[in-house]
């Protein structure tokens, strides 16, 4: 705690700039944080394996620790964390037939989703069902943009900072990615 | 943000809680090292004690005293030449000095 103010109450970037004073408290709070955002998306792009999403998220946080004195205060701390995780993935991906896996995981949720029905209004059960089967046409590039917009919650800014391309790029592709996700379900809008 | 990028949303949103519940709990790996350190170091002292002991009560690695030592009078001792005449012992090894307990008591 700095003074009176709890960690919860602190932001990321200063978080960030504790955790390079070696403040093992704000490592905890940004572990509690981002631990399951980072736990999901590795999740996701490697097919479903726990161990190996296990592993990765444990080596995010650890190069996060190791190299906590790389970390720019001036930059969005979220952004950078998810920088860390998607050069940790192409590492991965070196190694892996990454089409092949991402297609078993969207095969997977699409049976979860299945069964897991009873929560979703009637009108949008067709359109993602739908929707998955299209996102297993896309290009890894677009499949990712989509997540990260749509599943991760970033902002346009912040994808531009984890592919180190302008806001306008990002903002251009994900509108034709968009269109011609619209185009292919208007039927089901 | 138009009616079908809110519908985008809404799918993100289903399919990160969706993932969310096939993951597995992940133990932050700073407490992990700590949770390791609790077991670790009260084992490290443990053993610590228990060859301390051993040490300690072990006949052979004691240090003895001459008059001790000459109950004994098979045992092989190392003894430095200033101790010769006082009632020290000890188990440094220094071949040079090495002699035969009885050896010295005749001496002595």
């Amino acid at each position: 705690m700095i003074f009176w103010r709890p960690y919860k109450n602190i932001s990321d970037e200063e978080l960030m700039r504790l955790v390079q004073c070696r403040d093992e408290k704000a490592f905890d709070e940004l572990w509690q944080r981002y631990m399951p955002t980072i736990q999901n998306f590795f999740y996701r792009r490697t097919g479903g394996d726990n161990d190996l999403t296990e592993d990765l998220t444990q080596d995010i946080f650890l190069q996060l620790w190791n190299t906590k004195t790389q970390y720019d205060s001036a930059m969005k701390f979220r952004p950078w964390l998810f920088t860390i995780a998607f050069n940790l993935l192409r590492n991965i991906y070196r190694n892996i037939d990454y089409q092949e896996i991402y297609k078993t995981e969207v095969i997977n949720t699409t049976q979860e989703a299945q069964e897991d029905n009873t929560a979703l209004q009637i009108d949008n059960e067709r359109l993602f069902d739908a929707l998955k089967k299209e996102l297993e046409l896309l290009s890894e590039a677009e499949k990712l943009l989509f997540d990260l917009r749509f599943t991760d919650e970033l902002s346009i800014k912040e994808i531009a900072a984890i592919f180190s391309i302008p806001e306008g790029t990002v903002k251009s592709r994900l509108h034709t990615l968009i269109l011609k996700l619209r185009n292919k379900l208007h039927d089901y809008e | 943000m138009n009616n079908f990028e809110s519908q985008l949303s809404a799918f993100g949103k289903q399919r990160y809680s969706q993932t969310n519940k096939n993951l597995r709990y992940i133990i932050n790996p700073r407490q992990r090292n700590i949770s390791l350190s609790w077991i670790t170091t009260p084992v490290a002292v443990g053993i610590g004690i228990l060859i301390g002991l051993g040490i300690q009560l072990h006949p052979d690695l004691k240090p003895q005293t001459i008059n001790q030592l000459e109950c004994n009078e098979t045992k092989k001792v190392i003894i430095l030449p200033e101790f010769c005449y006082t009632d020290f012992a000890t188990t440094i090894e220094l071949p040079k000095f090495e002699i035969v307990i009885n050896q010295i008591n005749n001496e002595l």
